[in-house]
């Protein structure tokens, strides 16, 4: 089976863990995330004929001012960056975000907008018209607590990384 | 080379040098190629073998490369031409499968026995406990005991994406999530290479060994892969060397598999071969010497005690066979007629009849040479026509008859006695003799119609009360001043002797007391023993009056500690006859 290394990041709270909770077979504990900055799922999704299976890596919540290590984005296939549409500052710490990954690598970034089921924030849409949306390959629309698109973009995610070649 | 790098020095940069590279470069070139090309075939052929076998010796990779692919020539062989190689393989087969059933049969037996022995010695129990103190299985304890080390499981870890490529785990049935410890492993890795970069000028720091109190991460980092082992108990130094040699060689063979990784790890299938060879381990010496003098003590200790306690059973029961033979051919004596005899449980029960006057049949088979202990007697009583219980049976009657003489020799009574006493005196006699001998013991009695003197008569029998009444006793418990059960019936029957010495003492118009005297042994203090021997005393005296004696004739005393012997708790009696002017003064 093919295996996958996947990335997660976003500001703190916009809900990347809530994302894949329900979702993949969890080990271990979420103590782990705070020791070392990032906890680990894995995923088994299907794309066509063949199963993939995503090693996700949770990586705690970073903002402008404070990083990520860089080196757990070493081998990732793809990195999904989650933002919150409640708030609009979480949107600025995605895009940095994004700027930071592909300064360090080149890998397919999708933007992931959370909680969909909630009313966007006033002054959402200004944020979101902002050139640095070019570096994103595609962007999904989710809410974990519904579950709503959360199936379709791993989905996507798997498509996506088998395209990648890795290193 | 080194020719053509002289040559091209000399020629420098001549037309020469010019032909000579097309010759070689040129249109030529083909023809080069083709000449050497021609020859490539011997050219292999003459140093293939050398080449294998010098390769495989240098660093063993021979095989490494060449395994899957005899094993896929091999699957593909038996896929195709089945029945040939069942023919191939059929004179094999049967004592393969011998060889190996019995191999497999001798493995279990020794592995049970080694299991039942550390499990049934102080040892097994010892380390029971302290697998349970330790919080981890039996099993597990036992592994980190026996083994000096023992490698568990390997895995081999693509260094760029923490994806697990391959891994081999000992004992399959516990099996953790190789992918997840595989990402985990390389996200801590990442940690502490972040963590630590700036105190060593860039170089990038990685783990090399995470260690618990008995468990081991060795992690070897390649260029391309990292090989994980995790090992229980202590592993040598260089334990690490050997798995540096295996990754070194999967790096070798894989080398454009592992730069050419996709996520599809598949292809790593065959480092199967090279991983297994990092499963190795190394038993304690000292519990290989031991085995063979290891002794399964919780086992053989009952297993003797049964045996010992088996065997007494045997014994006994042949010596009370033997016994019991001897007692039913005993010779039989006057008076004890033998029923039957058995075994029962570890005695030998004896029914018996017994005429009163022959000896108990106890003291019967204790005169013959029998332990007492070995015996349980269940007699019962008859008369017996036996002559020469006749001896005996007169003395009987003559105690009751004070007023005759006895001649023993002759075995008569003689003198005279009233009518109604020799009426008595006869149905004693009839009631054990026949009627013959009866009359010829009465020969010499006379019969006196007034009678002999009533009064002597009755003085007669106040003497042989009295003396009866002092030869009483009763014998008490320990600390006990209460009668034991078994004396009710000797209480009754002194109680009548009593009464009717009072009624004789009045008859003869005189008087007597019976001193009941309360004993006790020397335990205890002086003055418990005197209370303790005046209560029994007491006791003995509330009894008596129970019974219906006259309390007045009844006098207690407390002798105190009497000596040693348990027959010192006792009661006895005194019986003391009083001068008319001695009554005045025993009622003051």
């Amino acid at each position: 089976m093919i295996q996958k290394k996947i990335c997660m990041l976003g500001a703190s709270a916009v809900g990347k863990t809530s994302l894949v909770k329900q979702y993949v077979e969890g080990i271990f504990s979420d103590r782990y995330l705070t020791s070392i900055g990032v906890k680990i799922d894995k995923k088994v999704v299907d794309v066509g004929d063949s199963s993939v299976q995503l090693m996700l890596w949770d990586i705690e919540g970073v903002d402008r001012y404070a990083g990520f290590n860089p080196k757990y984005l070493r081998g990732s296939a793809a990195a999904i960056v989650v933002v919150d549409q409640t708030r609009p500052q979480s949107l600025l710490d995605g895009l940095e975000i994004c700027r930071m990954i592909k300064a360090e690598k080149d890998v397919p970034v999708v933007m992931v907008i959370n909680k969909s089921d909630l009313p966007k924030a006033d002054g959402w849409d200004g944020v979101a018209e902002n050139d640095g949306l070019a570096m994103i390959e595609a962007n999904f629309q989710t809410s974990a607590k519904t579950g709503e698109g959360v199936e379709n973009m791993f989905l996507a995610i798997a498509e996506l990384a088998l395209k990648t070649k890795v290193g | 080379m080194n020719r053509n790098t002289d040559n091209e020095a000399s020629l420098g940069n001549s037309e020469e040098m010019l032909q000579f590279r097309q010759l070689i470069l040129g249109k030529d070139n083909q023809l080069v190629r083709d000449a050497v090309e021609e020859n490539a075939r011997d050219l292999v052929a003459d140093v293939l073998t050398e080449a294998l076998h010098d390769r495989q010796k240098a660093d063993g990779s021979v095989s490494g490369v060449l395994t899957p692919l005899v094993e896929k020539a091999v699957e593909n062989s038996v896929n195709d031409r089945k029945e040939q190689f069942v023919s191939y393989l059929y004179p094999l087969v049967g004592s393969l499968v011998r060889k190996s059933v019995s191999a497999f049969l001798a493995e279990i037996i020794e592995q049970t026995n080694e299991m039942l022995e550390s499990s049934l010695t102080y040892k097994g129990l010892r380390w029971r406990f302290e697998a349970r103190r330790a919080g981890v299985s039996y099993s597990q304890y036992v592994v980190q005991q026996t083994f000096v080390f023992r490698v568990e499981q390997v895995l081999l870890i693509h260094r760029e994406t923490g994806l697990l490529l391959k891994t081999v785990i000992r004992d399959k049935t516990q099996t953790a999530d190789g992918d997840m410890f595989s990402a985990m492993l390389t996200a801590i890795n990442d940690f502490v290479a972040d963590s630590f970069t700036h105190q060593s000028e860039g170089n990038e720091q990685s783990l090399d060994e995470i260690k618990t109190d008995d468990f081991t991460l060795l992690i070897k980092q390649g260029p391309k892969a990292v090989l994980v082992a995790a090992i229980t108990g202590n592993p040598p130094a260089n334990i690490g060397s050997e798995f540096q040699k295996t990754l070194e060689n999967i790096h070798q063979i894989y080398n454009d598999e592992l730069n050419n990784f996709e996520g599809d790890a598949s292809v790593f299938e065959n480092t199967e071969q090279q991983l297994n060879s990092c499963l190795i381990e190394q038993q304690k010496e000292s519990d290989k010497q031991e085995s063979p003098k290891k002794i399964p003590w919780l086992v053989i200790v009952p297993l003797l005690m049964a045996l010992s306690a088996f065997s007494y059973w045997i014994v006994k029961h042949w010596q009370l066979d033997n016994l019991l033979e001897k007692v039913l051919v005993l010779d039989e004596v006057s008076g004890i007629v033998l029923l039957d005899a058995e075994l029962c449980d570890d005695k030998i029960c004896v029914k018996t009849l017994r005429d009163p006057a022959a000896q108990e049949t106890m003291s019967w088979l204790m005169s013959t040479g029998f332990s007492q202990t070995l015996f349980r007697i269940d007699e019962r009583s008859y008369q017996s026509l036996d002559m020469k219980l006749l001896p005996e049976k007169l003395q009987r009657i003559h105690h009751d008859f004070p007023e005759i003489g006895y001649n023993q020799t002759e075995l008569k009574f003689f003198g005279s006695i009233s009518n109604d006493r020799f009426q008595e005196l006869r149905a004693a006699l009839s009631s054990m003799l026949e009627s013959a001998t009866v009359n010829n013991v009465l020969s010499d009695v006379q019969v006196s119609p007034q009678g002999v003197d009533e009064r002597l008569l009755n003085q007669m029998l106040f003497e042989k009360n009295k003396s009866e009444i002092r030869d009483a006793s009763f014998l008490f418990n320990m600390n006990e001043k209460n009668l034991v059960d078994s004396n009710a019936e000797a209480v009754k029957d002194i109680s009548e002797k009593i009464i009717y010495t009072t009624a004789l003492s009045k008859k003869l118009g005189q008087r007597f007391l019976v001193v009941i005297m309360g004993a006790s042994s020397n335990d205890g203090s002086d003055g418990h023993n005197q209370k303790l021997s005046l209560e029994r005393a007491e006791t003995v005296q509330g009894a008596l009056i129970t019974q219906g004696v006259d309390p007045d004739v009844l006098r207690v005393a407390g002798l105190g500690g009497l000596g040693v012997n348990d027959d010192a708790r006792r009661v006895i009696f005194e019986v003391i006859r009083l001068e008319p002017d001695n009554i005045e003064k025993a009622k003051n």
